[in-house]
């Protein structure tokens, strides 16, 4: 009945088990970010594959646990120390190579590294792996995760699952939150407890396991500011709330990305039923400053969805009536310049999901907010 | 009845079975039930003597229950837990294979509350010995609770009266009690989904029906559906028995920082009634809008708010605060073309810091969406222009 001392220990000195990768080589199976020089499969004339496994780059794939499945041999299995290289080597070397802007190239890196991260969960799982290294290997995968949904925002479905990735998202949280309840210093703790509150915006539940958090990290700067984002999502407080994501650093925007669309439609509906006068005028650059929008044809657009039309005249203004909103889903998510990019600063993005450099969030956007209402 | 021997006591079991009396085995096997002191029941190994006078699986069952106890009177619970889950098991075999009849229930009831029981003061051993984390035997009970619901839940041949699905609120009730405990609210969702497709919903016990809306109510609290939230917890308030003061002081702690975001303010009686003065300071300050004396009265008792998980709820009626403060600025100037400056001025006064228009703006505007204000805001005038009748609806109308 009692398995809790049975956990294997894995011996699998390299990214991948010698046994997969033979086995994936004689099969044509290899990505090509797995071959030496990045041969693609090429099928030769009797059907067989003719690509060469580059062991240092060859990384163990996912695969599903089926009942009947024999057991992995620990050979098969990766200890801490491996698996923490192997995700280093798919963010700094995999995904630091990509180019975001040719879509087939990110497409097949996003695939690729979504893949492996989870096969490294899994051989964490499988050796119930905690401490302080378990913690850095969800934290820098954990990394990837709350980015890249970023960055594949427009790939299609058939790469980029939602979904899935939400699920990976979400159990790789819940199994470092086990970690931080051990008794041990986790230097990056309040960095993450912030990030899951901003992934999980007007989540009571988590939001009331962090007011019982150790004042060491409740108090910590990060989550304070991850705690206000939240009552004021709570609160309806726009006004406050896009304020405070011009403080967040890049990676806690991408954290919160998901939930941008959303609550600029809540604020714009919001603006529409309170400012509802056929003979007042709301001015778009002001709209747009408001909900930290990048540019006022984008703002325009949003207002032309829902029905409001712009007012004749010199400055750009729209007229809010509620007679004439009509109810339209959320935005899609788009580009964010001055809310994500414009964070990134001189850093490459896996720097980003690394969490390399310690960086100061601004503390204002340039256009100063004071004037905004005038 | 005290002292019977192990052979007696076998024999009681086995007429209980053979008559299909679940009310008397549910008693045989329950912690609740003076046997468990018996010291001549206190065993090694008692499956010998149990495979002597009992069928299988009860002899399993059984054996399984006396091993039990004595574990327990070591106050050896994860020893206690290992045999309760072995009673529950071989008691899903018969029960799995009693077909169109339900007398086994109150067996069930009384075994499965036993596991969780049992399951919460082993994670508790277990915690204190440093192995294993909070929540890991509670969790293995919730499968096994699942197992006892599947079978209930797919027992749709039978009649009405015989059918086990009678069984299914007492093990959502047990398993709402382990989710809420480990946090794992989203688990409750499909529970509350079985239970409300149900037809028995309006016919199971009063009891019963009062816990569920419990639960639910609190789940619909933190999923911010206070209308909902509101519902079920008067319900519960009004149903629990009135011998059951603790149960009510409980329902109250959640149905009233509901009542009160939807504008109803508990009368300071009922606060005495039940022991929660906690909440007196609180109601004061939101009925008089007074948001300085609302964060003091939220600190003073910050542990407590946030130990029943309402400090956030409670910090969300300075919403209804700012509405009672807004409504006296306009009752002072006395005029419907308000100028924002105004609601700043009244916020400073209440010592809200680093408060400026654009938020003041964004108050009012949310104030004027939910309904609480009949109006609209010039933003060319820097006004909130208020309609001349009845501005500030009554604040149970508007929610």
């Amino acid at each position: 009945m009692d398995q809790s001392s049975t956990a294997p220990v894995g011996l699998c000195p390299d990214m991948c088990p010698r046994k997969e990768r033979q086995e994936r080589e004689r099969q044509g199976l290899l990505h090509h970010f797995e071959t030496t020089d990045g041969q693609r499969a090429r099928r030769g004339r009797r059907g067989k594959a003719s690509m060469c496994a580059d062991p240092a780059k060859t990384v163990k794939e996912y695969s599903r646990p089926a009942a009947g499945k024999e057991l992995s041999s620990p050979y098969d299995i990766r200890p801490p120390a491996v698996l923490l290289k192997t995700v280093r080597y798919l963010l700094m070397k995999v995904w630091d190579s990509v180019n975001e802007m040719d879509s087939v190239n990110l497409s097949e890196a996003y695939c690729f590294v979504f893949d492996r991260l989870r096969a490294v969960r899994q051989d964490m799982t499988v050796q119930r792996v905690r401490g302080q290294l378990g913690a850095v290997v969800l934290e820098e995968s954990l990394g990837f995760l709350l980015c890249a949904p970023y960055l594949v925002r427009h790939l299609p479905v058939e790469s980029y699952d939602e979904v899935l990735h939400a699920t990976q998202v979400r159990e790789s949280f819940a199994e470092l939150m086990e970690c931080y309840k051990e008794d041990v210093r986790h230097p990056r703790e309040a960095e993450f407890q912030a990030l899951l509150l901003l992934y999980d915006l007007g989540n009571l539940d988590t939001m009331n396991r962090a007011l019982k958090l150790h004042h060491r990290i409740g108090d910590a700067p990060q989550v304070r500011l991850a705690m206000d984002v939240n009552r004021a999502y709570l609160e309806c407080n726009w006004v406050r709330l896009f304020r405070l994501l011009h403080r967040l650093d890049c990676l806690q925007s991408c954290a919160f990305y998901r939930h941008l669309t959303t609550c600029r439609d809540k604020n714009l509906r919001m603006l529409i039923h309170a400012y509802s006068s056929k003979n007042c005028r709301f001015p778009l650059d002001l709209l747009a400053r408001l909900m930290a929008v990048d540019s006022q044809e984008t703002v325009a657009e949003m207002c032309r969805r829902r029905g409001l039309s712009l007012a004749p005249g010199g400055q750009l203004a729209v007229v809010f009536l509620k007679s004439s909103f009509k109810d339209v889903v959320p935005e899609i998510h788009g580009r964010e310049i001055l809310l994500v990019e414009r964070k990134k600063r001189e850093q490459t993005w896996a720097g980003v999901m690394m969490g390399e450099e310690e960086t100061m969030p601004l503390a204002h956007s340039p256009e100063e907010l004071q004037h905004e209402w005038h | 009845m005290a002292h019977i021997t192990i052979n007696q006591y076998l024999q009681q079991v086995q007429e209980a079975i053979d008559s299909k009396n679940g009310y008397n085995c549910a008693d045989l096997v329950s912690f609740r039930h003076p046997h468990v002191a018996n010291a001549r029941l206190q065993l090694s190994s008692p499956e010998e003597k149990c495979q002597q006078v009992l069928e299988p699986p009860y002899d399993e069952m059984f054996a399984a229950h006396l091993r039990c106890i004595n574990a327990v009177s070591n106050h050896d619970f994860v020893e206690a837990y290992k045999y309760q889950t072995l009673v529950v098991q071989s008691f899903l075999k018969s029960f799995q294979a009693h077909k169109e009849e339900n007398w086994a229930l109150p067996i069930m009831y009384s075994i499965t509350l036993d596991l969780r029981i049992f399951a919460n003061n082993a994670d508790q051993q277990l915690v204190k010995k440093g192995k294993g984390k909070v929540g890991d035997m509670l969790e293995k009970a919730a499968e096994l609770l699942m197992s006892c619901f599947r079978v209930c839940a797919s027992d749709t041949r039978a009649s009405f009266e015989d059918s086990k699905k009678w069984g299914m609120l007492f093990l959502v009730n047990q398993l709402f009690k382990i989710y809420f405990k480990i946090s794992k609210l989203h688990l409750c969702k499909p529970l509350i989904r079985a239970i409300d497709s149900s037809n028995f919903k309006e016919e199971y016990t009063m009891a019963q029906r009062v816990t569920y809306k419990y639960y639910v109510g609190r789940k619909s609290m933190f999923d911010s559906d206070f209308k909902k939230a509101e519902e079920y917890l008067s319900f519960a308030f009004e149903h629990c028995h009135r011998s059951s003061q603790k149960n009510k002081r409980m329902i109250l702690i959640y149905l009233l920082p509901v009542k009160m975001l939807l504008g109803h303010m508990p009368a300071i009686q009922l606060l005495k009634k039940y022991d929660l003065m906690q909440f007196a300071e609180v109601t004061k300050a939101v009925s008089e809008g007074n948001l300085l004396l609302l964060t003091e009265a939220l600190s003073k008792h910050e542990t407590f708010f946030i130990r029943c998980g309402i400090f956030l709820i409670l910090e969300n009626l300075k919403i209804i605060s700012y509405r009672n403060l807004f409504k006296k600025v306009y009752l002072l100037l006395k005029t419907h073309q308000l100028s924002l400056d105004a609601f700043l001025v009244a916020l400073k006064f209440m010592e809200v810091e680093d408060i400026d228009l654009a938020e003041v703006q964004c108050i009012i505007a949310n104030l004027i969406y939910m309904g609480h204000i009949k109006g609209y805001i010039s933003h060319q005038h820097q006004k909130l222009v208020v309609s001349k009748q009845n501005p500030f609806p009554p604040l149970s109308t508007v929610c």
